[in-house]
């Protein structure tokens, strides 16, 4: 006979919080005033040994002999030729289970609290914004909002600069230049 | 006294694979050309620059060589050069790349000839098939160079001064089209009156990038062979892989230009009123591949019957590349009132 986890009761009339497992015990006599744990969180809990040297809990050990059932009225009728075997300790397993899963969600909703109660200049928030990049090759255009301000650097040409850049130069003469001046001048002209 | 050779007003076309520059000089036209690519080198090359005579620019202690010798200079080291603009316009936060456009734009235009002088530069119309598009800032980094430089800035839509350069016997009337390197511009004028502008979002580099992709090679080497004397208006099938699949997507691009010109046409349906046959001008450095306007004209017939103006006639601007730049310095000619 081996014991695979303990009962835990509140012995008080208030609720009582085991701090290291994350359970919270209602008052004595209550729905949710006991619980099961397994024996490794019965062993490795400070402050269930604190609460229990203190007369706050108490603590049943429950041995493999001890069957928990669990009826579930959707649960399948079963024949009553069919023997049925009773795994006590896979109960327990679950029992225990069922508590750390408890004590989890509590644990979970005690963070939720502390980060929603948390002032917002506590810790640093990071806002991941959606970065633009440029590919040579590829059309880059703004996604600017029309009310965007442009940045124009307040001087492009680099001053001082060494250069020795040499350019394909072409001439023609100015005749057709000048008639095409002319007629552009006149039909702008009648245009206004 | 106004110097008559020499009138004040300059231009310069600012391209994403050249920027040129006109003015006037001594009773000539004379247009000045730089590519727009830079690549870096160590310091130590500095001396075998020199020597070569090949253009190079000493910036925050890096070596910058710009221009076609950036090119020249990047197939010998198997790398690639850099563009300091892509897609027709100038990269936002790319401020590297700006400081080499303004450098490349003081070589081009030299100082201001009068204190001030005016000088109309291109901008491209935003492309109504690429999400978000928008002239403005390429536009406010150009205007802020030609400040600092010393000129008076004035923009100037790129197809339009097209136009204005090569429709003068047509009362600038007709629909020009600009096959550049980042883009297409389109313009349809009437009467030198704008009746409407757009871009779209492919170019010779679009051709180039899914030709590569099509036949398992670099956009570089396919730029390089469509630059070269290959003929794209030959028959598929007799040429090079290469070849066939820079002609085949030069033809896809020039049927997507006339079915979106159709397209903003029927848009447009009812505001505008054409009477008499205007003429197409194909311009731009993509345009330059023997064989474009054969194949342009060609494809054009396929759409004619659907095409909601007459055409005249389908021709080349008489320097592709020089084009916007006199388009431009026409303007700057103009007074401010005219």
């Amino acid at each position: 006979m081996s014991i695979l986890s303990y009962k835990i009761l509140n012995l008080l009339n208030t609720s009582v919080n085991i701090e290291d497992l994350g359970i919270t015990l209602q008052s004595r006599g209550g729905q949710d005033g006991s619980c099961v744990i397994s024996s490794d969180s019965y062993v490795r809990s400070a402050s269930l040994r604190d609460l229990l040297n203190k007369r706050i809990l108490s603590a049943q050990p429950i041995y493999n002999t001890i069957t928990v059932r669990h009826v579930s009225s959707s649960a399948p009728q079963v024949p009553q030729n069919t023997p049925v075997s009773e795994d006590t300790q896979n109960d327990s397993n679950i029992l225990s289970l069922q508590n750390e899963i408890r004590a989890m969600n509590s644990r979970f909703d005690e963070i939720l609290t502390v980060l929603r109660t948390a002032p917002p200049t506590a810790s640093p928030v990071y806002v991941q914004m959606p970065i633009q990049t440029a590919h040579p090759g590829q059309h880059n255009y703004t996604s600017s909002q029309p009310d965007d301000p442009i940045f124009i650097p307040s001087s492009i040409v680099p001053k001082g600069a060494d250069v020795h850049i040499s350019s394909n130069e072409e001439s023609s003469p100015v005749e057709d230049f000048e008639d095409s001046l002319a007629a552009l001048k006149a039909a702008r002209k009648k245009k206004v | 006294m106004t110097d008559t050779k020499n009138p004040p007003g300059c231009s310069i076309d600012c391209g994403t694979m050249n920027f040129v520059a006109a003015r006037r000089v001594d009773g000539k036209v004379v247009t000045r050309r730089i590519r727009d690519a830079f690549i870096d080198l160590p310091m130590e090359h500095k001396r075998m620059l020199k020597l070569a005579n090949t253009s190079f620019a000493e910036l925050d202690g890096k070596l910058i060589v710009v221009g076609d010798a950036a090119l020249e200079t990047a197939n010998l080291l198997n790398r690639d050069a850099r563009r300091p603009m892509s897609g027709g316009v100038v990269s936002a936060g790319e401020l590297d790349a700006q400081r080499i456009i303004a450098l490349i734009m003081k070589e081009v235009l030299g100082p201001p000839s009068v204190p001030g002088e005016k000088c109309c530069y291109s901008v491209p119309a935003p492309a109504i098939d690429v999400t978000g598009s928008d002239v403005t800032y390429h536009s406010a980094i150009l205007k802020k160079v030609l400040q600092e430089l010393g000129y008076s800035p004035e923009p100037a839509n790129e197809a339009v001064a097209i136009v204005y350069s090569e429709c003068a016997k047509e009362n600038f009337s007709g629909l020009a089209i600009s096959y550049g390197s980042g883009m297409t511009n389109v313009c349809l004028s009437y009467n030198a009156m704008s009746a409407f502008e757009f871009s779209l979002g492919r170019g010779g580099d679009w051709i180039d990038a899914g030709a590569a992709r099509a036949v398992g090679t670099t956009a570089a080497k396919i730029c390089a062979i469509k630059e070269s004397e290959i003929d794209i208006s030959r028959t598929l099938g007799t040429d090079s892989r290469e070849v066939e699949a820079i002609s085949l997507y030069i033809q896809t691009l020039i049927d997507y230009t006339i079915d979106r010109v159709i397209e903003v046409f029927l848009r447009k349906k009812g505001e505008i009123h054409i009477s008499k046959p205007l003429p197409i001008i194909v311009s731009g450095g993509t345009s330059l591949a023997k064989g474009f306007l054969e194949k342009f004209k060609e494809r054009f017939e396929l759409h004619r019957s659907r095409f909601p103006i007459q055409i005249s006639e389908i021709r080349s601007a008489s320097n592709p590349m020089t084009s916007v730049a006199t388009g431009l310095l026409l303007l700057s000619q103009m007074d401010d009132d005219e």
